[in-house]
């Protein structure tokens, strides 16, 4: 809310300065967001006289003007409006003008010219630009005197930021009461002379009028005015207030109808009388809207209600929207004669959300949605109709006034013990009395307790005292929340640190970090588009959640996986640059569940694990010297990933095209423990055994996000990641560990990790088995001498009885029964 | 010159020409070898008297000594040439650039987190999460804050297409604050939480973004008041920005799940924002209202509630000038952290 300095101090009585009043407000909540002049800074502006206008000798274009601002002048001047006699803004020598120019004495075309004529536009003023100002309405006595000063453009505007809670101080006379509890300054009333009670016509009669429904409205003001005369243009200063408060002069009524809003918080509606419909006396109803009644707007607005509005009706319909806005049919146009004032009491409850449903806000619903005043619909009606009378003549009707159900207010508890808790300081009765004072809130002592308690009441405008609390807050504030001690909290410590058999996810993020990894933050909603590429094509449910109103569809869907938010950064930085590129992100992701309850962790239908992903692209290591520059793979990934699960009891095994955006051949699901893998689709998968996948992003992602190599990813189920194994000491073995190496060589389907796998399993049916301490393959060879079809696969086969030193004969019974098992099972030949 | 004295100049010229432990080992087979000088010398035992003989053994092996010393000492000058030129050979470009990988860092917002928990982990704190899809009831009702109230607009909401169990639609949570109400209402006091996390709304500018991070604090007991609040979200100030310096106040404002309530600003003494107030934090003492909704009798247990922006924090501590480099993750400006 806008508020000018001037219009504040009509209220009151003070002697600090407009910073000092910000301060005050700041510091009792109500928030100055900033102070600024109306104008920018300029000087040496004086209004002046056009003494004679002639024409320049060397330029057809510019004239010479001998202008009066106490001596008399030669100035050049280009306006075309420049007149002689006409009353002039000059900036004379050593002037500032906006934007830092300055103003000296200077030649043009051969003659001396000593100031300049200004427009609005470069006293910034205004936009306007033809011509100079004319200020010829102003006295030919101030002469000489600062435009500034005449034009009153030292006015400050003070921006308010009023919360919700105080619809109270949405008037300059609610904020003149703010000022006034917290400083003590003297109160005026600059509207006392509209507040007498007006000669009325009795023969006009009052409205009728009929509350149905007193949950919409509480009380109902109204008066009729006949024969005003709307045609009179707005004063000056009614035009000059609301142009301070950011507010366009539209016609006289609907002026002085914001106007005083604007003064006293007190939204009114009037209406066209005589385009008000009731025969047969009926009333003017104030109900519930019936479905489908249309109404079109004052904004030319269609309307068609349902029974979450209000209406004020007449015989044929709906001639305002109660509390939001009036309807066209009955608006106040020009050569409207009589007129019916409305002050109502809507309440609150029956006002919000409605503006918001019709998606636009009002004034008036901003006010009646925080509430407004139910006690002084009458004396406000009063102020209107005087202001009215006295610009646009007019004989006052009687006042009607409904009441059907306002508000009580009642007496709330106030324990000074209570109070003193809550803020961990002492208050003083006398302080407690004088504040409640000085908010005008009634209070009794109450004489039955020991403990010092008061009965308080808020005044009718106070919307937001329901409970002891807000009494207390209320005393704070007006102590000043400055005056609170400064104490630090005393408490039981207990000692708490995380389980030594849990990682955390700052642990885990330490991890991806020292692999040279840069942790990204992506929004939780990505591309709808996005969406189907990433889901699998066999999918029996949809997992996917929208947003309702996103703010555009490339953030319409919550993300069910986070690799294409990576994919996005990805391709963000290669446009910025970058070579190499390694990122994860460890992040909630959203899928759709029924099966999900609510409990204390988690919303019903929702699943809402966190997730690890990372992703590389590029080279193995950056760019330096002594490395062979390699582009990453599938293996480059999978040692990230062994890093990150070293702790781990896991094991990883590759599947086919389970994975739509991993290229078929080049994926693989993680598996925590052994798993039948047939039927495994890898989202309702994940969380039973299988915490992740990883591969190379699938071709057709490739040449759709226009990426000339491949990216790796994996995604892995982040709380799965945070089991530790506890460390627990084995003895370590003196005796000699004996190596035997083997190489076969195996047709290229046959992976290596079925023939780990294999010899492991049949490790216990061998006679040495036991000894067997590891069989690991370290090296792979293809080509020369071996045929394409083929590779060659060296194993490690690590034996020790850990009592005693091996036997040759054991050695060799062991590594032969291992040769037999895998040439037996992989069409494998031992190589020589 | 005796024989000895000549040899022993000999062994001495013969050393001394030696280059390298070779051309050394060479030389002292020519004096101490078994056809060496010394040798030679040996020989003439046989046809000497016993006395001579005496004599003879003594000259010579004094001269064996002589001649072991002077050898040692031309290996040991040998020994470090060859030692220092092997080094100097060796010599390596030491300004050349390590090898191997870097290493990364974890984004800014999650460095200020840590900071935040590290700091509140000190005295007591728990870190505690809750989910980021959330219904009515934790976001809006427990906190006091009922359906069409206009604190509601204040903070504008993601709606999802999918209700929950009341049959109301799910929604983005617009704060951190609905985990007090999960935790405490789970939980027996005292409570003394913060919990840190990402929150959603509707609204994206130069300093808005639709996704930002806060921090919630919770500390609920049977005389956890105002002044408590203040004493240590001032010093968690302070040492957040390591500075004593800071100018902090406390002014009113309002939420609906705390009376009184607080808006927490700050001022610098120097740098870019020099003198000018920041807000950084809502806070206050938790509404009666939601002390019951915690299921807490509020005459019985008080407490406060704080939540503050992590990315503002952020910013004010890193001098990032823009909200939304932080989710742009340019790799350019995550390497600066």
């Amino acid at each position: 809310m806008l508020i000018s300095e001037s219009w504040l101090r009509t209220w009151l009585d003070t002697n600090l300065s407009i910073e000092e009043v910000a301060d005050v407000l700041t510091m009792a909540g109500i928030e100055v967001d900033s102070i600024d002049t109306i104008v920018p800074n300029f000087s040496k502006v004086v209004l002046g006289k056009v003494i004679k206008v002639a024409k320049h000798p060397n330029a057809d274009r510019l004239k010479v003007c001998t202008v009066n601002v106490g001596k008399n002048l030669e100035i050049i001047c280009g306006a075309p409006n420049v007149t002689e006699n006409m009353l002039v803004a000059c900036a004379i020598d050593g002037a500032i003008l906006p934007g830092n120019i300055k103003i000296k004495q200077t030649k043009m075309r051969g003659i001396s010219s000593f100031g300049m004529l200004c427009s609005e536009k470069e006293l910034g003023i205004s936009n306007e630009t033809i011509g100079i100002m004319d200020l010829t309405n102003y006295n030919s006595t101030q002469i000489g005197e600062s435009i500034r000063e005449l034009l009153n453009l030292n006015e400050k505007i003070l921006t308010l930021k009023i919360t919700p809670n105080r619809g109270d101080c949405l008037s300059v006379r609610g904020v003149a009461r703010e000022i006034f509890a917290s400083t003590k300054c003297i109160m005026k009333n600059p509207i006392i002379s509209f507040e007498k009670k007006s000669l009325v016509d009795l023969s006009i009669g009052s409205p009728k009028v009929l509350i149905h429904d007193p949950d919409l409205c509480g009380r109902f003001s109204a008066r009729i005015i006949k024969n005003v005369d709307s045609k009179v243009k707005t004063p000056r200063w009614i035009v000059d207030k609301l142009s301070h408060a950011g507010q366009k002069s539209i016609s006289v009524l609907v002026d002085i109808s914001n106007y005083v809003m604007l003064e006293l918080g007190r939204p009114s509606h009037i209406f066209d009388y005589d385009k008000i419909t009731l025969i047969n006396k009926k009333t003017i109803d104030v109900r519930w809207a019936k479905k489908n009644e249309k109404i079109k707007l004052l904004n030319s607005e269609e309307i068609t209600c349902h029974e979450f509005f209000g209406v004020i009706a007449d015989q044929e319909g709906p001639v305002a929207i109660a509390g939001i806005m009036g309807g066209e049919r009955s608006a106040v146009k020009e050569g409207t004669k009589n007129i019916m004032i409305e002050t109502a009491f809507w309440k609150p409850d029956a006002i919000r959300g409605r503006a918001q449903n019709l998606r636009f806000s009002t004034e008036a619903s901003h006010r009646f949605e925080r509430g407004v005043d139910f006690e002084s619909t009458v004396a406000d009606l009063e102020v209107i109709s005087s202001i009215i009378q006295s610009i646009c003549g007019g004989e006052l009707g009687e006042i009607t006034d409904q009441i059907s159900d306002i508000p009580k207010c009642k007496k709330i508890l106030f324990r000074k013990s209570r109070c003193e808790k809550i803020l961990g300081m002492k208050v003083s009765d006398a302080q407690v009395k004088e504040i409640f004072k000085s908010l005008c809130f009634k209070y009794e002592v109450n004489s039955e307790e020991t403990d010092d308690t008061f009965f308080v009441q808020a005044p009718a405008y106070r919307f937001d005292i329901h409970i002891e609390e807000d009494l207390i807050e209320e005393v704070v504030r007006m102590i000043g929340y400055d005056s609170i001690p400064i104490r630090l909290p005393v408490s039981d410590l207990k000692p708490k640190v995380m389980s030594e058999k849990l990682m955390n996810f700052q642990a885990l993020k330490d991890l991806m970090v020292s692999q040279d990894f840069y942790e990204v933050i992506n929004y939780g909603f990505i591309d709808d588009k996005l969406v189907n590429l990433f889901k699998s094509k066999n999918e029996t449910q949809d997992i996917s959640l929208k947003l309702i109103n996103p703010i555009s569809s490339n953030m319409s869907v919550m993300r069910h996986t986070l690799i294409p938010g990576l994919i996005n950064v990805l391709v963000e930085n290669l446009n910025n640059q970058q070579k190499r590129i390694r990122i994860f992100e460890l992040g909630r992701v959203f899928i759709a569940n029924n099966k999900v309850v609510a409990n204390k962790n988690s919303v019903h239908g929702v699943e809402q694990p966190y997730r690890l992903s990372a992703l590389i692209h590029g080279s193995t290591h950056h760019e330096q010297w002594g490395l062979e520059d390699k582009k990453v793979d599938f293996f480059d990934m999978k040692k990230i990933l062994e890093n990150l699960l070293t702790n781990l009891n896991f094991e990883l095994r590759v599947i086919n095209s389970e994975v739509p955006f991993l290229h078929p051949g080049r994926g693989a699901l993680i598996f925590m423990n052994e798993k039948n893998l047939d039927s495994l689709d890898y989202f309702s998968a994940l969380g039973d055994g299988v915490i992740g996948y990883i591969g190379e992003l699938h071709p057709h992602l490739c040449s759709l996000f226009d990426l000339a190599t491949p990216p790796m990813v994996f995604e892995v189920s982040a709380s799965e990641l945070t089991l530790k194994t506890f460390p627990s000491y084995k003895k370590i073995s003196k005796v000699p560990v004996v190596r035997r190496d083997l190489a076969f060589i195996v047709p290229n389907y046959v992976s290596v990790g079925s023939i780990v796998v294999e010899v492991l399993k049949r490790k216990s049916s061998f006679k040495f088995g036991g000894l067997l301490l590891k069989f690991e393959m370290f090296d792979l060879y293809q080509g020369k001498g071996i045929s394409d079809a083929e590779k060659s696969l060296a194993f490690m086969v690590l034996m020790q009885d850990t009592n005693r030193t091996l036997e040759e004969y054991m050695v060799e019974s062991l590594v032969q029964d291992i040769v037999i098992t895998v040439e037996k099972n992989f069409a494998a030949k031992l190589r020589a | 010159m005796s024989d000895f004295d000549r040899l022993i100049s000999e062994a001495s010229i013969a050393f001394d020409n030696s280059k390298s432990i070779n051309e050394l080992d060479f030389a002292k087979s020519l004096f101490l070898g078994k056809s060496g000088s010394l040798s030679e010398v040996f020989k003439t035992f046989s046809t000497a008297t016993p006395q001579e003989k005496r004599e003879l053994g003594k000259s010579v092996n004094s001269v064996k000594l002589k001649i072991a010393e002077m050898l040692a000492s031309r290996k040991a000058i040998i020994l470090a040439t060859e030692t220092t030129k092997r080094l100097s050979e060796e010599a390596i470009d030491i300004s050349l650039p390590g090898r191997g990988l870097r290493i990364g860092a974890v984004h800014p917002v999650t460095r200020v987190i840590r900071r935040i928990e590290n700091i509140f982990s000190s005295i007591g704190f728990d870190i505690v999460d809750g989910p980021e899809i959330e219904n009515d009831w934790f976001n809006f009702t427990a906190l006091n804050n009922p359906e069409n109230h206009p604190a509601r607009s204040m903070q504008d909401t993601f709606y999802i297409d999918k209700k929950d169990e009341n049959k109301l639609p799910l929604l983005l949570r617009t704060h951190t604050s609905p985990v007090q109400v999960r935790f405490a209402s789970n939980n027996n006091p005292p409570i003394k939480i913060i919990a840190p996390g990402r929150t959603y709304r509707v609204d994206s500018d130069a300093t808005h973004s639709p996704m930002f991070h806060q921090v919630e604090g919770l500390w609920i007991g049977r005389n956890i008041n105002f002044s408590d609040l203040k004493g240590l979200y001032i010093s968690f100030l302070k040492i957040f920005f390591e500075s004593n310096d800071l100018k902090i106040r406390f002014r009113p404002s309002f939420f609906p799940f705390t009376e009184p309530s607080a808006e927490i600003d700050l001022a610098f003494p120097d740098g870019p924002h020099k003198g000018k107030w920041l807000e950084v934090s809502g806070a206050g003492q938790v509404h009666p209202n939601v002390i019951k909704n915690f299921g807490y009798d509020p005459e019985i247990f008080i407490g406060f509630a704080f939540g503050s922006g992590i990315e503002r924090l952020a910013m004010l501590r890193y001098g990032v000038s823009d909200l939304r480099f932080f989710f742009e993750n340019d790799l350019r400006f995550l390497k600066q952290f």
